[in-house]
């Protein structure tokens, strides 16, 4: 209790005369009653409010720090992930660690017998195990059906069977629907959000998963056929894709005159494209509409969005932009306020509109409506629309302005909550990110880089490529050292064409001068530091050098004024010689020459000529010449120079010591 | 299949390893090489930035996070300046208050606004308040970092009331002072009454409840027995139970003889002398002997004194 952080509240509630019952009210005296009769005060009424409310009030004042990383990372520089692979690894293993606690306590749940808590929780004890020995009634089973424990659920109603327990029908009912929501399988434990956040599983899932001959539709038969089986039933083989029986057992349910639930209209309109033919589709929407009319039913928003998907799939060449609007209108007149999912199929209907203009009307029209608006999930395809808006941006307006704007509005309020998972979080990055790179300066771009980079987002190798080429071509060198120190960080240090462009960018717009300057020095560095973490790395796939990577770092370490490190990378182009595609560029091979005479080492200044020689550049002689003049070489040196060029090198130096000769005689 | 022979050959036969062509190939393992760490985010803090944001709750301090030059601790020769943030457990083990920065007061208290009703008018000053809520009651809320959130602290309920501000005669007062024992504050006449012998916080609010009730109404009875209250069983000093008022009707009605005066009947109401001095006495006896209550006594006693022999006949007596 030491350890224990204490915190102490004392309450102090002044009591009242009226607060108190009228024995004990007696017992004080109303000492100024002519005072409280004339003026007789006025408690006002406690404001209700929910155990969480100041807590969510206090919450509220709180915004996303953009240089902290997530709250589910530790916030240390050592700990905190900053790759995309590093934040996706850092997460999932945190998250498998509280797996394994739950396996262990399950595996050895006689450990767990301890009650630490007060009062117990629940969810922290030992899983129970139902065998026959168990007295299992109603009240177990609807408790099981209750947590949502499917096998346990099976496990149970058997055992009643076996038992000759009598069942209730709702728990009868109750296990049905259960089977069928589920298609019973285990669902993934509600707290491993981490485990679903980071779920590559982005398709639609159109394959059929139900499983046939299951113990839900075994339950079916046994129980008396009315509409509530029947809905079960048939939800369940909908949403699991089983759409050929499903609708059979739809029109044989209608056809006994069961009124079923309103989500089993609103399904069956959903698959319509899997059940009517092209041209019958509308007809069957609005037949089925009616159908629910007669039974009584009111359209809801999963109506709405059910026809609206049933219109998504719909040829190019039907009128279902027009319906679409016309349905949303329609239904307006029975209250039902389109949500966000409804907009993102909008926008999915509008996406083979060749007419741009209509394209911006329907997603600025969209904005105008919900700008400045705080959205609770209400449909599961709610999650799409801010994917869905940016990707519309980007791809079919690329338009700047209209991504700021839904940009605003998921960063509003707690509507970031429907940003989807961690991949659609990044698409929809990536889009927001290549349209801010295409059409702002270079000094808004890095406004908006330093913002969300690297704790809310880290850019892809693509994105990161047109971050560089932009550079590059406002000729911004000040940023390829932080662009460097930022690739390290997000492990792409390693990938071709991001090394290509930064090494290129340099050299384009790289001023060499003598003394180096400042920023020629850092690129060289940088340059260097490319071309060390490379080499001395250990991971299997190493990159591939080119002759003009390495011919743009060699030219680089001698804007620097490196030359010894000009030398290390020249071995490598002649050592690695036939693994390294593609050769230097000539201006690259003639300064590291100049380079070499400059330092007086004859031995490089002969393996560049040789190097040129072997790579068959126009120019070798010109090289050789300006060598022969800069340096006295020694025969032996001549010697090889003539038989790797020939004698008429040495023309024009015999010519001018001839003359000289001449001269002197 | 290459088979490879093994180079230890024990014995006469050499050893045939059909593992070895396996152990040889075996997979090297990729060494992950971790990205170097980032720099610590206060580098990259903007000035104008959130702080409230930043440091939301209470949390132990890190350097990292904080943008500020701290120091703390000391050399031990003094020589060299306080040790700097990084890598300081001192900055570590002292509480900080980096999450109640003023703004962030302030914006607690806008936002929780909504859940504050006014205070009433009425109830100005605290003489009002008391007035009009005479009852106290003060109770305790604990709140642990372990699993059990319950402390049998918790269940203490204590009320607090000033006695004046009930409804009682003087036989009640004197008697529930005897009830209230130490519970009554002579100093400030303030009751406190703690319970603490239930295990819920509602049972003892009840049990107080039914303490007060109680206390009230036996006070009110009177028993049998409570008529054989002697002199000595006084709590305070009554001037006209006591010999000092058969002493001054002695005086006064001299020389008749005060066996004969019914002093009971007698009411001195009228006589300013003899209620100066009864005031005088009690004083004496009830406050305590101060020079005030003292120079009192003196006064009202050589008044008395004066005037009595004033009135008789001292020509008389000295004859």
């Amino acid at each position: 209790m030491s350890l224990s952080n204490i915190l102490q509240n004392t309450r102090c509630y002044i009591c009242g005369l009226n607060l108190l019952r009228s024995t004990e009210a007696q017992i004080f005296i109303r000492m100024c009653s002519n005072i409280s009769e004339s003026k007789e005060i006025v408690i006002p009424k406690r404001i209700p409010r929910g155990p969480t409310d100041i807590l969510k009030a206090l919450a509220s004042t709180i915004k996303r720090d953009p240089t902290a990383p997530h709250y589910k990372f530790h916030d240390d520089p050592y700990l905190i992930p900053i790759s995309n692979s590093s934040k996706r690894i850092f997460a999932l293993s945190q998250e498998s660690g509280r797996k394994t606690a739950m396996w262990v306590r399950e595996k050895h749940a006689e450990l767990f017998q301890h009650r630490e808590a007060e009062p117990p929780i629940e969810a922290f004890f030992p899983k129970i195990v139902y065998d026959e020995t168990d007295d299992v009634d109603n009240e177990t089973l609807a408790k099981l059906i209750k947590s949502a424990l499917i096998s346990d659920s099976i496990n149970v109603y058997k055992l009643m069977q076996k038992c000759n327990v009598e069942i209730s029908e709702d728990n009868k009912q109750a296990l049905l629907e259960l089977l069928c929501f589920f298609n019973e399988t285990e669902q993934l434990a509600e707290e491993l959000i981490e485990e679903r956040w980071f779920s590559r599983d982005m398709s639609e899932n159109l394959k059929k998963t139900w499983r046939n001959g299951s113990y839900a539709e075994k339950l079916f038969e046994e129980l008396p056929k009315n509409s509530k089986t029947y809905s079960a039933i048939i939800l369940g083989m909908l949403k699991y894709n089983e759409i050929e029986r499903g609708y059979k057992l739809y029109q044989e349910a209608i056809n006994e005159g069961f009124i079923l639930s309103v989500n089993v209209y609103n399904s069956i309109i959903k698959v319509s494209s899997l059940v009517a033919s092209l041209e019958q589709r509308w007809n069957f929407i609005t037949e089925n509409l009616s159908i629910m009319n007669e039974h009584g039913h009111k359209p809801n928003l999963q109506t709405l969005n059910a026809i609206l998907f049933a219109l998504m799939r719909m040829p190019k060449k039907s009128k279902k932009q027009e319906l679409a609007l016309n349905t949303i209108a329609e239904l307006k007149k029975f209250g039902v306020e389109p949500s966000l999912g409804s907009y993102h199929f909008l926008l999915l209907i509008f996406s083979n509109v060749q007419d741009i203009s209509t394209h911006f009307n329907i997603l600025s029209s969209i904005l105008d409506n919900i700008q400045g608006k705080e959205f609770t999930i209400r449909d599961s395809s709610d999650v799409l629309f801010f994917f869905t808006a940016m990707d519309t941006c980007r791809y079919y307006l690329n338009d700047i302005n209209i991504a700021y704007r839904v940009n605003e509005l998921l960063w509003f309020g707690n509507n970031y909550n429907l940003i989807g998972n961690s991949i659609r979080e990044s698409i929809y990055y990536r889009n927001f990110f290549c349209l801010i790179i295409q059409s702002e300066d270079l000094k808004t771009i890095f406004k908006f880089y330093d913002f969300y980079v690297p704790n809310i987002y880290t850019p892809e190798i693509n994105v990161m490529e047109e971050l560089i080429k932009t550079v590059t071509m406002n000729g911004a060198v000040e940023y390829y050292p932080k662009l460097w120190t930022d690739i390290v960080l997000f492990e792409m240090w390693n990938k071709q064409q991001i090394l290509i462009e930064l090494l290129r960018g340099m050299v384009l717009n790289n001023v060499s001068c003598i003394p180096p300057s400042e920023i020629s020095i850092q690129l060289g560095e940088t340059a260097w530091s490319s071309f060390v973490k490379n080499e001395d790395s250990l991971i299997k796939t190493k990159i591939e050098w080119t002759g003009e990577m390495l011919g743009n770092i060699l030219s680089l370490c001698l804007s620097a004024d490196n030359f010894e490190r000009a030398g290390k990378i020249f071995m490598k182009l002649v050592k690695d010689e036939t693994q390294i595609i593609g050769v230097p560029q000539f201006n690259t091979l003639n300064t590291f020459l100049d380079a070499c005479i400059k330092n007086r080492d004859v031995k490089l200044c002969f393996m560049c000529i040789e190097y040129s020689f072997e790579n068959g550049y126009d120019n070798v002689t010109s090289l050789a010449k300006k060598l022969i003049k800069n340096i006295n070489l020694s025969p032996a040196n001549k010697t090889h120079l003539a038989a790797l060029l020939g004698q008429e090198i040495f023309k024009d130096e015999e010519e001018l010591n001839n003359m000289q000769t001449d001269a002197t005689i | 299949m290459n088979c490879i022979e093994h180079e230890n050959i024990s014995g006469e036969f050499r050893v045939f390893d059909v593992r070895s062509n396996k152990r040889k190939h075996a997979h090297v393992q990729e060494k992950y090489t971790r990205p170097p760490a980032n720099p610590p985010r206060e580098k990259i803090m903007p000035t104008d930035q959130d702080w409230p944001s930043v440091w939301p709750g209470p949390r132990t301090f890190h350097p990292a996070s904080v943008p500020l030059t701290v120091r703390q601790g000391m050399d031990k020769n003094q020589k060299i300046a306080p040790p700097s943030k990084y890598a300081n457990a001192e900055l570590m083990k002292i509480p900080n208050f980096l999450h109640l920065t003023p703004p962030a007061v302030k914006r607690h208290c806008d936002a929780i606004k909504k859940f504050c009703t006014p205070w009433p008018n009425e109830l100005d000053t605290d003489e009002n308040i008391n007035k009009h809520f005479p009852l106290k009651i003060i109770t305790n809320d604990y709140c642990y970092s372990s699993p059990k959130i319950r402390d049998p602290k918790a269940r203490v309920v204590t009320f607090k009331f000033p006695l004046s501000a009930m409804t009682l005669n003087n036989h009640a007062e004197d008697k529930i002072k005897r009830l209230l024992g130490e519970r009554f504050n002579q100093e400030t006449g303030e009751v406190t009454l703690v319970t603490d012998r239930c295990p819920m916080r509602r049972q003892n609010y009840d049990y107080n409840m039914y303490l007060l009730v109680a206390l009230y109404y036996e006070s009110m009875n009177v028993e049998e027995w409570e008529a054989e209250k002697q002199e000595e069983d006084m709590e305070y000093y009554d001037w006209e139970k006591n010999p000092s008022k058969k002493a001054y009707i002695a005086l006064k009605y001299w020389p008749k003889p005060v066996d004969e005066i019914k002093i009971d009947e007698i009411s001195l109401e009228n006589d300013e002398k003899a209620q100066n001095y009864k005031e005088a006495v009690t004083d004496l006896f009830n406050k305590g002997e101060t020079t005030h209550n003292l120079f009192k006594y003196k006064e009202a006693v050589l008044k008395i004194v004066n005037d009595e022999f004033q009135n008789l006949d001292v020509g008389n007596m000295c004859q």
